[in-house]
């Protein structure tokens, strides 16, 4: 049959099968492009689906859960859906210089406005209790936008017909949906107030600073200062166990400027995204500002190191986005003791007898106090 | 393309939670909180429940010497000792 296909009619051939090839290769020369389009928006759409459906679904547990949570006075709908759609806008960077400090004002300013717009649904409630809200609030925004940024360049490749903006939205696909997973499982872990792989800094620094008297050094950031071997250690996390990643870079910066500390070494035990084979819990070390963001933190925290010619040591534990903000693997809790011992080593061997220490757990300290 | 979306969206609803429960089943672990003893570190090991967190004093007292208990950490495990 196949062979009567590709014969020459005058070979025996069916003249039918003769033709559908030529006008085969023509029709997949013309529509191809347009066919692979088709399907393109086809699988995109079946993840559109799917996103939608988990933004959904996230959206009735934040109301529920901050129902359940903080039992505001009114009915906290209508406030929630408009805190999922606030938006924030980032300063002009046509004259760069100065830029950070404008987005440290900008930031702070929309922090604020969400807790105490949290607040007014709730007065009575704890600290605790508002940061989580905060966070679970953050994470239903965060699903909300990606879902509505996919649908925008779906819909405009649709309508436009652009191959190009429908092949470069299916290539990156896979990474938005693993976002998506990973902010859906955080939300279950925010819910619960339970430790996140991006606290092992915190928890880390926090096993130290037990039972030692603390202070406000930023907002939600707490510093406690002991001695170790004839030297003086300065500890900094975030306030704890509610779900603050507190202000570090200020911190530093009034540590050096309002207290005059003579710093003579400053380390940061930080969270790291693991790159593909690598062990999760797996800990390196190096140097410079261990910390995410934004960039305002870092910027502080570098500015002050080098204007005072302060060295900066780096431990990181290594973890996966989905472990970095869902419930804490064994594996990264397990890592506390051996971070502890080469924080040590370090401080041993980069300091004298006398010097001042900072040791900063960054991270968001959900679930862990101190 | 909104038609397309709502009709298609039980059907992935169904797909959604099958797969759910398959990666319940194949991956996830239950959720510990293990305590260690300030006096003779023995650890015990206990399902999480609301309100535990790590750096926790108030977890009651050492089955086998009485000391006070502490909250050392609140993992995720796949095998269930103790």
């Amino acid at each position: 049959m196949i062979e009567n296909l590709i014969m020459f009619p005058e070979e025996g051939g069916n003249l039918i099968g003769f033709l559908i090839w030529p006008i085969f290769i023509l029709v997949m020369m013309l529509y191809g492009q347009r066919f692979q389009g088709f399907l393109a928006l086809n699988e995109i759409g079946r993840s559109l689906n799917k996103l939608k459906i988990t933004r959904d679904k996230a959206k009735l547990e934040v109301i529920e859960f901050v129902k359940e949570k903080i039992n505001p006075k009114e009915d906290p709908t209508n406030k929630i859906n408009q805190f999922l759609e606030y938006f924030t806008i980032m300063p002009v960077n046509l004259d760069p210089a100065g830029i950070v400090n404008k987005i440290e004002h900008i930031m702070n300013l929309r922090d604020h406005r969400m807790k105490e717009e949290i607040k007014s649904l709730s007065p009575n409630s704890n600290k605790v209790e508002l940061s989580t809200v905060d966070n679970v609030i953050e994470i239903g925004s965060a699903l909300n936008f990606i879902y509505k940024i996919v649908r925008h360049f779906y819909l405009f490749g649709k309508r436009t017909k652009s191959f190009f903006i429908i092949i470069q939205l299916q290539m990156i696909m896979p990474l938005i949906m693993q976002q998506v997973d990973a902010l859906n499982k955080a939300l279950i872990t925010f819910k619960q107030t339970q430790p996140i792989g991006d606290g092992i800094g915190p928890m880390i620094v926090g096993k130290l600073m037990m039972n030692k008297k603390t202070q406000e050094i930023a907002e939600d950031t707490l510093l406690t200062e002991y001695k170790y071997n004839d030297r003086k250690i300065y500890l900094m996390k975030a306030e704890g166990p509610g779900g603050n990643v507190g202000q570090p870079g200020l911190a530093v910066e009034n540590i050096v400027k309002k207290m005059n500390v003579k710093l003579k070494n400053i380390i940061m035990i930080d969270a790291a995204l693991k790159l593909e084979g690598e062990k999760t819990g797996s800990i390196a070390e190096g140097i410079g500002a261990a910390i995410g963001g934004i960039g305002v933190d870092r910027f502080k925290i570098e500015e002050v190191a080098q204007k005072n010619n302060i060295p900066v040591y780096a431990i990181v534990i290594k973890q996966s986005l989905i472990e970095a903000i869902s419930i804490m693997k064994k594996d990264i809790a397990e890592s506390t003791d051996k971070v502890i011992e080469i924080t040590q080593k370090i401080i041993n061997e980069k300091s004298e007898k006398g010097d001042n220490i900072l040791v900063i757990g960054v991270g968001n300290t959900i679930g862990v106090a101190q | 393309m909104n038609f397309r979306i709502s009709q298609s969206a039980d059907q992935v609803k169904k797909t959604n939670d099958l797969q759910d429960k398959k990666n319940k089943k194949d991956k996830a672990g239950k959720i510990y909180t293990i305590n260690e003893c300030g006096r003779c570190n023995v650890k015990s090991k206990k399902l999480f429940e609301s309100g535990d967190f790590v750096y926790n004093k108030n977890v009651g007292k050492c089955e086998k010497c009485g000391s006070s208990q502490l909250t050392i950490m609140i993992v995720e495990d796949k095998i269930e000792k103790n």
